[in-house]
């Protein structure tokens, strides 16, 4: 496939591509993003850049992987592009700077807890969980999606796993805590009643 | 089933043994451990509490990951229509630029005893397929992507793009002299960063390509012209002081598309290859004429550059030594502000008589000329920066005084007419004309009694007119510099005025200081310190900025390690840095 650059053949592969893969290439942006139209646009990037990069594939059975690798690209490059945003206001507004519509769905139909936690941790490790735990990557395809090799790969997972732990951990003492407070400020309310 | 193969780690590398367990647990998760690890972890699960409520934790945390999988989200219905539409867009235009590339790792061994300069060549160069050879790797690891051959196995030729997310940025060279192998004019080219989070994980550019040799003595800085096709250089002379030479920089070489499939072994053919030029002054120049004799040339074609990973570091030189001349000599260049004009017809400098005599004047060279001028007459001036065609030049309010403030002056470099320029010390003029860092304050005379330096005051940035610099206005963070006096400085804007950067001399040590590079936000006159862009970063006295990049030297290890070459480079969205393996003696030069 490499060293020609067929226009057809490309389009007709990313085609066949994105009827097979384009469902979960949306939710993994979506989970990175979590912002839908913003996973919608980043989708559409991640299959032009497929096809623009039709050349770079070499084995049509690893196409899967190599697609999760351009769209985690993808997700890096518009986190990156937001850290950078702060610094750069003319710019405009950061897309996905205030939480959308679907985003704020999306984190009332989600455990609350766990989409914080995952929010949390750092981006390469929410892409290393969201591909190994959500979408069945083998170890090979997440090395692959994730650009690093096989040893960083699993690396990541294992800080990954223990960076979500801890911010579980955290979320819910958070949670501890504010109902605390909660109970706090109805307590004078309901001696009131009883005194009533 | 196993995510991954059996870990293998020795065993006696924990301190923690809960750090331990906690490890092993996760690994545990995706893959078997080795029998020992395994049989070390149930022992120590048996007696601890706290880590097998983790390994509970772990568990916990995978089904909650796995119950998403029922919350699918779903895409758009008219996602397809968009995404075809915006492939159709693609493939009727341009043949799409591929996303990435490997960064290959070659020691940066030619670099040994250099002076270097960075030289900013091609924009719009085209880029060619890779020869998947020579493959770099991740440091501390082995290449992902190296198979049983040292060849990217096809699995891993996949994720190669992906390497450590580099920053894709437009394709360029940066050229410098290598005057421990008699003054060649090498380049590298870098089409990709890496972001300043993941340094870690960031191959070394490798070796650039040795163009061919250009000095016979070695220049401890050189000035590239804006066309790129000649350079003036500043050595030390044998008769003492400096002498200032131009030369014509050899040009890249063509070299046909490689494939991926092609070999890295092919040798740059034997004609230079004259880029994109303007057709500057230097056209009609006597340099420029001796650069077209010695070409070979039949005349312009367009300049198809080998990308990094085709570059043959055993390439022989291509052309032979290029034509210097001297412009000026019996001189001591002072400061490090010399530039040439935006149109490439004049170079000036700082300079005073080399015997000590006098005080420093400014020098104009008009290119195609014999000799370099002395425009000025006082003992006193300095070169600050060109504003079109005007020389910009400051001097000390009152020359006889211990301590002055300074004023700027608008000089025609043809005649030497004056016209004053308001308040301020050496203002580097954006390409606009619009604004300018410049220092606001007092001078006083270096311990040497021999130049001027500031003494108290900011550098700044200010808009700029031909009166000058205006009043400062906004936020202090947002447009100085410094406020520390700077016994030299370095201001250099790119082509588009977005983006400057500015090198400050160590106090102590002038021959090293640090190197920042701002955005400017023109709206506003404001710098803006972006992330990922270099804020006070070592460097050796000299850098070059323009296409997108800047190149720089870094000072000498404590340790020994020798000056490496960096260079930040900036897509629309992104700013990242690249580095050359350690060399001796680099001085990265403007």
């Amino acid at each position: 496939m490499s060293g020609t650059w067929d226009r057809d053949e490309a389009g007709a592969f990313v085609e066949e591509l994105f009827g097979k893969h384009h469902g979960e290439i949306y939710a993994y942006l979506f989970r990175m993003m979590r912002d839908a139209e913003m996973a919608a646009d980043m989708t559409q990037d991640a299959f032009v850049k497929a096809y623009k990069n039709y050349d770079t594939l070499e084995k049509p059975e690893n196409a899967r992987a190599w697609l999760y690798q351009i769209a985690h690209r993808v997700a890096l490059d518009e986190i990156r592009r937001r850290k950078i945003v702060r610094f750069l206001p003319w710019t405009g507004e950061s897309r996905g700077s205030a939480p959308s519509a679907e985003h704020l769905v999306m984190d009332s139909r989600l455990s609350g807890d766990l989409q914080r936690a995952l929010a949390r941790i750092p981006e390469r490790q929410r892409a290393a969980l969201l591909l190994a735990e959500l979408h069945d990557l083998t170890g090979l395809e997440l090395a692959a999606a994730l650009g690093v090799s096989h040893v960083a790969a699993r690396a990541l997972l294992t800080r990954a796993r223990e960076s979500l732990r801890q911010a579980l951990a955290a979320e819910r003492d958070a949670d501890a805590v504010a109902e605390a407070a909660r109970d706090a400020a109805r307590e004078p309310n309901r001696r009131a009643e009883v005194d009533r | 089933m196993s995510r991954f193969l059996r870990l293998r780690r020795p065993s006696d590398q924990w301190a923690d043994p809960h750090a331990r367990a906690r490890t092993r647990l996760a690994e545990r998760m995706d893959g078997p451990l080795g029998l020992t690890e395994s049989t070390w972890l149930d022992e120590h699960l048996a007696g601890c509490a706290a880590c097998a409520a983790i390994a509970n934790a772990y568990e916990d945390d995978r089904l909650a990951l796995r119950g998403l999988r029922s919350q699918q989200p779903d895409p758009p219905r008219d996602l397809w229509a968009r995404t075809a539409a915006s492939i159709e867009s693609a493939a009727t235009g341009r043949r799409p630029a591929r996303e990435g590339r490997v960064r290959r790792s070659i020691p940066l061994g030619a670099l040994s005893g250099l002076a270097v300069v960075a030289i900013m060549v091609g924009v719009g160069l085209i880029t060619a397929n890779l020869p998947l050879g020579q493959v770099g790797g991740v440091k501390g690891e082995e290449s992902p992507l190296a198979g049983e051959d040292g060849q990217p196995s096809p699995s891993a030729l996949a994720s190669f793009f992906a390497e450590a997310t580099p920053i894709v940025v437009d394709p360029g060279d940066v050229g410098y002299l290598d005057n421990g192998r008699p003054g060649g004019v090498y380049r590298i080219s870098v089409d990709e960063v890496c972001p300043a989070d993941n340094q870690a994980d960031c191959p070394t550019v490798r070796e650039g390509t040795q163009l061919t040799a250009a000095f016979s003595t070695a220049p401890r800085s050189i000035v590239g012209s804006p066309s790129r096709l000649k350079a003036v250089a500043i050595a030390d002379s044998d008769s003492g002081g400096d002498d200032v030479i131009v030369v014509d920089l050899p040009q890249a070489t063509d070299r046909p598309r490689s494939s991926a499939s092609g070999s890295s072994s092919a040798a740059p053919t034997a004609a230079p290859t004259p880029t994109n030029e303007p057709s500057d002054a230097a056209s009609s120049s006597p340099e420029a004429s001796a650069s077209a004799a010695s070409s070979g040339s039949p005349g312009p074609s367009p300049s198809i550059e080998p990308p990094i990973a085709s570059i043959d570091p055993s390439a022989t030189p291509s052309a032979t030594a290029a034509q210097q001349i001297a412009i000026a000599s019996g001189i001591e260049v002072v400061g490090e502000s010399a530039a040439f004009s935006s149109d490439g017809a004049w170079f000036a400098f700082t300079a005073r008589a080399a015997d000590g005599t006098g005080g420093t004047d400014v020098y104009a060279w008009r290119v195609g000329e014999e000799q370099a001028r002395r425009v000025t007459q006082d003992g006193a001036s300095y070169f600050a920066s060109w504003s079109d065609d005007t020389l910009i030049a400051s001097r000390p309010d009152d020359p006889t005084a211990a301590g002055t403030d300074a004023t700027s002056l608008r000089i025609d470099p043809a005649d030497g007419t004056e016209r004053e320029a308001g308040e301020g010390w050496r203002p580097a003029v954006d390409p606009s004309g619009e604004r300018a860092i410049v220092w606001i304050g007092s001078l006083s005379r270096s311990t040497d009694g021999a130049t001027w330096v500031p003494a108290e005051g900011v550098l700044e940035l200010r808009a700029w007119s031909n009166d000058g610099p205006d009043r400062a206005r906004g936020p202090e963070r947002e447009r100085v510099v410094t406020d520390s006096a700077p016994r030299d400085f370095d201001v250099r804007w790119d082509e588009s005025g977005d983006w400057v950067a500015v090198w400050v001399a160590d106090a102590e040590d002038p021959v090293v200081g640090r190197l920042s590079l701002f955005h400017v936000d023109k709206e506003r006159n404001q710098l803006e310190r972006v992330d990922g862009a270099p804020i006070d970063v070592p460097a050796l006295p000299g850098f070059s900025i323009g296409n997108g990049r800047l190149a720089w030297a870094t000072p000498r290890g404590q340790g020994g390690e020798g000056s490496r070459i960096q260079i930040a480079a900036w897509s629309k969205t992104d700013v990242g840095i690249v580095e050359s393996s350690p060399g001796e003696d680099p001085v990265v030069i403007r």
